[in-house]
């Protein structure tokens, strides 16, 4: 066995002092071979941000550190000082951050921040040198028209090109180790694969090591060699990424890997009658006005429609008009054009008094479980407001509809006179549930009601959607750009692109043989995919 | 469906914070804001019931103790009068924080008012009350007090509404600034769409969540409108002399400044006490609001 590049043994911090302290890590050892490229799994507080810190030297001042072991290249890296910690960066580990909007610095060109890396490595180099090695970098991350970038600042480009400039940066000082912090986890999951497809090629020309710190467990069996999964700041299992993959050893993994095995979703409902269609929109239009007279059209000519007891999955990229159609269903945005038709009323004619009755009949769960509950109010008076404020039942009735309600969502009666505050993430998300059913709507409407959560407690909510679904013969509409998840839960899928519907057909079909370039890249794109066909075999 | 461990229970401290009663609160508090609260109640003491720290007479001394130092007896000295000048700022309380509550009264009722109508209301609404803002923020604050105690006599009331009208238009824009916020916020959305009335959601939802950082700012005009009190009671744009006021105390002072340092820096120091113990107490308001 080789000389390891990184070799961490039994490292343990914690933030804080005293009785407020608090452990991110837990005896955890790592080692990174030269060469080799390792993925950390977990989700969010499972400590793989501050290992991540602890190799680069991030970590803040209120975080203690202790190790039998932690050597990068030959240095001790616990208790250097910040002039020494400046040595090692750059040459040695870099790193790529994960917010690509917030870590370019917005008043100075591309160009004037790609030139800081030559003159940290001390080239002394002239400026039209400077300049084409800049174009070199740029090229390398497959930019187009790299002259041209030189000259823009960051608020020009997309995110996606922002996150290959930093890709750039980091390669351009050519370090040993490179740490990449959830470097994609805020693109769309098409430049997400092209992102990563860039950075594959250049860790493999460069002979890099590589240390990827991500929450998919898809994107790190995609490109990694080795795979660390992480959780409450101590490692589940090591090992190398087929081992971890057909042969998860401990029930998380499981439960992780169980994400990129491919679900056949439900089946379609068998067609009905066309009075079986409780939500049709057709051919709406939404515009906005952006600055003075230019007009952004954010829904263009979306025709849609929602059958009786069906999930339908309205899919897209961020920015392709998505919210804004269910926002127009609902009514709390009015369409430019078109029509959109609930229960057989139109739903931008409706007075106060029919509104007030659409909206019992069609709720909404918001994505964000933390800013959904009024932090003020117990969650029995959460609860408790919708029935008041439609005025259904006597106190004695509305005590049983939210037992009820709290009852369906899988909650103990003792919650009800818990804050939002007191309650988990997943929990939270349970309550919004409980609120949108305690008027007993016969539509909800899910926006991305998955996104805030982690991989466990997704799974727990789809469970409970599809079990509600069923008792209570409900009718979803299912907004997400998550497709594993999609698949898992929808009937029929809709698939939106800036504004545009580029399909929509059943889930089964829209998977094997989508009719249009776009949803077939778009599929394509989910990460997970070097392992699912093996899964499939091992299922 | 079982809770997995993911699902634990999140405990806010600030929420079981709420529910163990006074006494563990008050332990819980870091020694800074324990001492500056104290100074508080102490000062809400000075000004209701004056007569319980002091034996002396505010407004008649006794000319042999004339210039008397601080001693056990005469803590902050005496005066040129031989008055106790702790007995004076004891006394002066009531003159003081009394027209600095008039002060905040008028800036928090007034600005609150415009704060909220501007931020539940339509654009048209809004832009007339921030106008309206503009216009109070336009004019110096301390020129326009000076005016009306002028016009209006050096009443309690004028005072306090002289220095009340500059705070008007800061209230006006916080309260405006977190209404907006709160309003923009999901469960605002959700209660409208549980059917809840326009006002409902108003009263229950927006002007509860928003209230917090107002109370803070409250905490802390009122430290600006007791220096600016005093500040216009310095200049003798207040009660007349015999009535004891802080400002007064200062001014009065300052004649003997080079021989009886006492007189202005005692009471000043009482003054810049009170507003640092207001500052403390109003941040850890601003932090228990996770403001």
């Amino acid at each position: 066995m080789s000389e390891p590049l990184l070799d961490i043994e039994d490292l343990v911090v914690t933030y804080g002092a005293g009785d407020t302290a608090k452990v991110a890590l837990d005896h955890v050892s790592l080692r990174l071979e030269k060469g080799q490229f390792t993925a950390v799994v977990g989700e969010s507080g499972s400590g793989k941000t501050t290992l991540a810190n602890v190799v680069v030297g991030l970590l803040p001042e209120s975080a203690h550190t202790h190790a039998t072991t932690a050597v990068l290249d030959g240095h001790g890296i616990l208790g250097l000082s910040e002039r020494q910690w400046s040595g090692l960066r750059g040459s040695t580990v870099g790193l790529v951050p994960q917010d690509p909007g917030a870590s370019l610095n917005p008043v100075r060109t591309i160009g004037a921040q790609l030139a800081e890396v030559f003159e940290l490595r001390n080239l002394k180099l002239s400026r039209s040198e400077v300049r084409r090695r800049s174009i070199e970098l740029l090229e390398q991350v497959e930019i187009d028209n790299p002259e041209r970038r030189l000259r823009q600042y960051p608020g020009e480009l997309s995110g996606g090109m922002r996150q290959r400039v930093l890709i750039a940066i980091a390669f351009g000082l050519n370090p040993k180790l490179l740490v990449a912090d959830e470097p994609t986890s805020a693109l769309d999951v098409t430049v997400q694969s092209q992102v990563l497809r860039v950075l594959d090629r250049l860790v493999a020309e460069h002979g890099t090591t590589v240390l990827f710190v991500t929450h998919d467990i898809g994107v790190a069996t995609d490109h990694a060699s080795r795979i660390v999964v992480m959780r409450d700041g101590r490692v589940v299992e090591q090992g190398d990424v087929e081992s971890v993959v057909t042969e998860p050893r401990s029930e998380y993994t499981r439960t992780l890997i169980g994400r990129i095995r491919e679900v056949t979703p439900p089946a379609p409902l068998p067609t009905r009658t066309d009075s079986d269609e409780v939500v049709r929109v057709s051919a709406i239009t939404k515009e906005f006005r952006v600055k003075g007279r230019i007009v952004h059209r954010a829904v263009d000519g979306v025709d849609l429609s929602v059958r009786r007891g069906e999930t339908v999955a309205l899919v897209g990229e961020s920015g392709s008009g998505k919210s804004t159609t269910a926002k127009m269903i609902i009514g709390l945005t009015t369409p430019t054009g078109g029509t959109v038709e609930v229960l057989g009323r139109n739903v931008a004619r409706l007075g106060h008094r029919e509104r007030r009755h659409h909206w019992r009949e069609v709720q909404f769960v918001y994505q964000n479980p933390d800013s959904a509950l009024d932090p003020r109010w117990s969650i029995r008076q959460i609860l408790d407001e919708p029935l008041r404020s439609f005025g259904i039942g006597d106190a004695a009735l509305r005590k049983q509809r939210i037992e009820q309600a709290l009852g369906s969502v899988n909650l103990p009666a003792g919650s009800l006179d818990k804050y939002a505050a007191e309650l988990s993430g997943g929990q939270r998300q349970r309550v919004a549930i409980a609120r949108a059913l305690v008027v007993r709507p016969e539509i909800v409407i899910l926006d991305e009601p998955l996104s805030a959560l982690d991989v466990v407690t997704q799974d727990q909510i789809i469970a409970l959607l599809i079990d509600l679904q069923r008792n209570l013969d409900l009718t979803y509409l299912f907004i997400s750009h998550d497709l594993a998840v999609v698949r898992q839960i929808s009937h029929r899928v809709a698939v939106l692109r800036s504004g545009r519907l580029v399909e929509f057909g059943d889930t089964q079909r829209v998977f094997d043989e989508p009719s249009s370039e776009y949803t077939r890249n778009l599929i394509d794109s989910v990460p997970g995919q070097r392992f699912r066909s093996s899964l499939l075999v091992g299922a | 469906m079982s809770e997995s461990t993911s699902e634990r229970i999140v405990v806010d401290p600030e929420v079981s914070e709420d529910r163990a009663g006074v006494l563990g609160v008050v332990r819980g508090l870091p020694l800074p804001v324990l001492l500056s609260a104290s100074l508080l109640v102490v000062v809400v003491l000075w000004t209701l019931v004056p007569g319980l720290f002091t034996s002396f007479d505010p407004l008649t001394g006794n000319h042999v103790d004339k210039f008397q130092p601080p001693s056990w007896e005469h803590w902050f000295g005496t005066d040129h009068l031989g008055r106790d000048v702790l007995t004076r700022v004891v006394h002066g309380t009531s003159q003081t924080v009394l027209t600095a509550g008039i002060a905040v009264a008028v800036g928090l009722v007034i600005g609150s008012v415009i704060g909220i109508l501007a931020g539940v209301s339509g654009p048209v609404v809004d832009a007339v009350g921030m106008r309206i803002s503009d216009v109070l923020l336009a004019l110096p604050g301390f020129l326009v007090s000076i005016w009306i105690v002028t016009a209006y006599g050096a009443g309690r009331l004028s005072v306090g509404i002289g220095v009340g009208i500059g705070s008007i238009a800061i209230f006006a824009r916080v309260f405006r600034a977190e209404v907006l916020r709160v309003r923009a916020l999901d469960y605002v959305e959700a209660a409208f769409l549980s059917g809840a009335s326009r006002w409902a959601v108003i009263r229950k939802h927006i002007l509860p969540n928003a209230v917090g950082a107002v109370v803070a700012l409250a905490v802390i005009d009122l430290s600006a409108a007791i220096l600016a009190i005093a500040a216009l009671g310095y200049l003798g744009y207040s009660a007349p002399p015999p009535t004891p006021e802080w400002g007064l105390l200062v001014a009065e002072g300052r004649n003997y400044i080079a021989t009886a340092w006492w007189l202005t820096t005692l009471p000043g120091i009482v003054i810049l006490l009170v507003i640092i113990a207001l500052g403390v107490v109003s941040r850890r308001l601003l932090a228990a609001n996770r403001i």
